[in-house]
C-alpha cells in the first residue's frame, strides 16, 4: 500500500468507527487487516484509543451512590435481569422445549418398546396357553383311559390270570385280564425272555381239550384277547412256536400255564 | 497496557469479582458520562451503566487485550448498551430520539447548550468547533463524510479540524494524562 493509500485509509474515518465499535463485521476485518499490516495504521489505532479515553474522561461524572453495590449484588446473585430480559427466557425456553421434546420422544420409544414387549409376551402366552390346552386335552384323554382301565380292573367280573415261565422260559411273566360282561380281555407282558429269530411265544386257550390261539407274543406290548374264548377255556398256555405263530400248539414246548376258575 | 489494566484483565478472566470493583473505581465516572452523553437522561444513564458493567462481567471472555485496550472495550460495551436503551425507548414512543444506524442523536448544532450542565471545566476549555467534531466521531459514530455533512463542513476542513482537535485534546489534557498515568502505575 502506498503512503497515499495509508493516508486515505486514515482519513476515511473507518479507524475511528472501529475504535468505538461502530463497524460491521466485514469492515472490522478490513481494519484489523490494515492494523496488522501497516505500522503507521497500528500506531494511529493506539493513539486513537488513548484519545478516546482522554475525551471520554472529559465528560466523566461521578455516578449516584449505591450503584456499585447494586452491580456487585447482581453479579453475586448471578442476576441477569437487566441484561436483555427477553432474550434469556427465550433461550432457556428453547432449551427447555428441546429437553421436553427429547423426553417425549424417548418416552414414546420407551412406550413403543414396552408395547412391543407386551405384544410379544401376549403372543408367547397365547401359544403356551394353546399348548397347555392341548396337553390338558391329552391328559384328560389319558385320565379317561386310566379311569376306564381302573374301572375295568376293579370290576368284579374281571379275572386276573398270571402266567409264569418254567425252566424253558425263566423270568417270563405275563398277566391276562378277562371280563365277558364288557367283552374285553388283554394280556400285559411284564417280561419275555428273548428267543432266536426263528421262534415266538404264542398264547393259547384250552377249550374243551382244544388249544385255540389267542395271540402271538413277539414283543412286550399288551395284546387284546377274545374274552369269550377265554371265558370258555379251562386254562391259558404259552408255548414256543415258529416265528409268526403256529396253527397247532406244540405241547412239548409249553413254557407257562394257568388254570381258570371253575365256572358255576 | 498498564499494570493495573493487566491486573484487571487477569481478574476478569479468572471471574474474580474484584475485577468489577476495580473497573468501577477506575472507569465508572467516564462510562457514566458516556452514558449520559448518549441517552440524555441521568436515570436512564444509571441503568445503562449498571447493565454495561454486568455485561462486561458476563462477557469477560470475549475481551481480547491483543486487539484493543481495556477502556476501548468498556467504551464499546457502554455505547452499545446505550444504543439498545435508546432503541427500546424509541419503541416506547419517544419519537424525539432519532435512531438511524449510528446516528443516535437528534441533529444538534450547539453541544455546549445541550450538555452545559454536564461538561466539565476541561471540556468547556476545548474549542466548541473541536468538540463538535469529536462528538460526531466518537459518540455519534459518524464517518468523516457523514460528520462533514452534518456539521456542514467541507470534508477537508473536517479532517483538519479533527487532527487539530486531537492535538488540542492531548495538549490541554497533558496534566490529566499525567494524573491518569500516575494513578494506574
Amino acid at each position: 500500500m502506498e503512503e497515499k493509500d495509508i493516508q486515505d485509509f486514515l482519513d476515511s474515518g473507518l479507524l475511528e468507527q472501529y475504535v468505538i465499535g461502530a463497524t460491521d463485521e466485514e469492515q472490522s476485518e478490513e481494519v484489523v487487516a490494515h492494523i496488522n499490516s501497516y505500522p503507521e495504521i497500528k500506531f494511529a489505532y493506539q493513539k486513537l484509543q488513548e484519545e478516546l479515553k482522554l475525551y471520554s474522561n472529559l465528560y466523566a461524572k461521578k455516578p449516584p451512590l449505591g450503584i456499585k453495590e447494586q452491580i456487585l449484588s447482581d453479579i453475586y446473585s448471578g442476576s441477569k435481569s437487566k441484561e436483555v430480559p427477553t432474550a434469556i427466557p427465550f433461550k432457556w425456553l428453547s432449551i427447555a422445549a428441546i429437553f421436553i421434546g427429547l423426553a417425549a420422544i424417548t418416552g414414546l420409544f420407551y412406550i413403543n418398546g414396552q408395547n412391543n414387549d407386551l405384544q410379544n409376551q401376549l403372543s408367547k402366552s397365547t401359544k403356551e396357553l394353546q399348548k397347555l390346552q392341548v396337553d390338558v386335552s391329552y391328559a384328560n384323554a389319558a385320565n379317561g383311559v386310566l379311569v376306564e382301565e381302573l374301572d375295568y380292573l376293579k370290576n368284579s367280573n374281571t379275572q386276573k390270570l398270571v402266567l409264569i415261565g418254567n425252566k424253558k422260559a425263566l423270568g417270563l411273566r405275563a398277566t391276562a385280564f378277562v371280563n365277558t360282561a364288557v367283552s374285553k380281555g388283554y394280556i400285559e407282558i411284564e417280561n419275555l425272555p428273548k428267543l432266536d429269530e426263528q421262534h415266538d411265544y404264542q398264547l393259547w386257550a384250552d377249550v374243551d381239550g382244544e388249544m385255540i390261539s389267542l395271540a402271538v407274543l413277539d414283543d412286550n406290548s399288551p395284546k387284546m384277547l377274545n374274552p369269550e374264548i377265554v371265558y370258555g377255556a379251562s386254562s391259558l398256555n404259552i408255548t414256543i412256536e415258529p416265528a409268526g405263530g403256529n396253527d397247532h400248539a406244540t405241547v412239548e414246548n409249553l413254557v407257562a400255564a394257568t388254570a381258570l376258575k371253575a365256572r358255576p | 497496557m498498564t499494570l493495573l489494566e493487566k491486573h484487571i484483565v487477569a481478574l476478569l478472566k479468572e471471574k474474580d469479582d474484584r475485577a468489577i470493583s476495580l473497573i468501577y473505581d477506575q472507569y465508572a465516572a467516564a462510562l457514566y458520562g458516556i452514558a449520559i452523553k448518549m441517552v440524555k437522561n441521568e436515570d436512564a444513564a444509571k441503568d445503562v451503566l449498571q447493565e454495561s458493567l454486568i455485561k462486561i462481567w458476563n462477557k469477560a471472555d470475549s475481551f481480547d487485550p491483543q486487539k484493543a485496550q481495556l477502556f476501548t472495550w468498556l467504551f464499546q460495551v457502554t455505547r452499545n448498551t446505550a444504543l439498545d436503551a435508546l432503541r427500546k425507548s424509541q419503541r416506547k414512543g419517544q419519537k424525539e430520539i432519532q435512531i438511524q444506524d449510528r446516528d443516535v442523536y437528534p441533529i444538534v448544532t450547539s453541544i455546549e447548550q445541550e450538555d452545559k450542565d454536564l461538561l466539565s471545566q476541561q471540556v468547556n476549555s476545548l474549542d466548541i468547533k473541536f468538540k463538535e467534531v469529536l462528538d460526531a466521531i466518537f459518540f455519534k459514530g459518524l464517518t468523516h463524510i457523514e460528520a462533514a455533512e452534518q456539521l456542514d463542513l467541507p470534508l477537508g476542513t473536517l479532517k483538519t479540524r479533527l487532527r487539530n482537535a486531537l492535538i488540542e485534546l492531548r495538549t490541554k489534557n497533558i496534566p490529566l494524562l499525567i494524573l491518569l498515568i500516575s494513578c494506574v502505575l
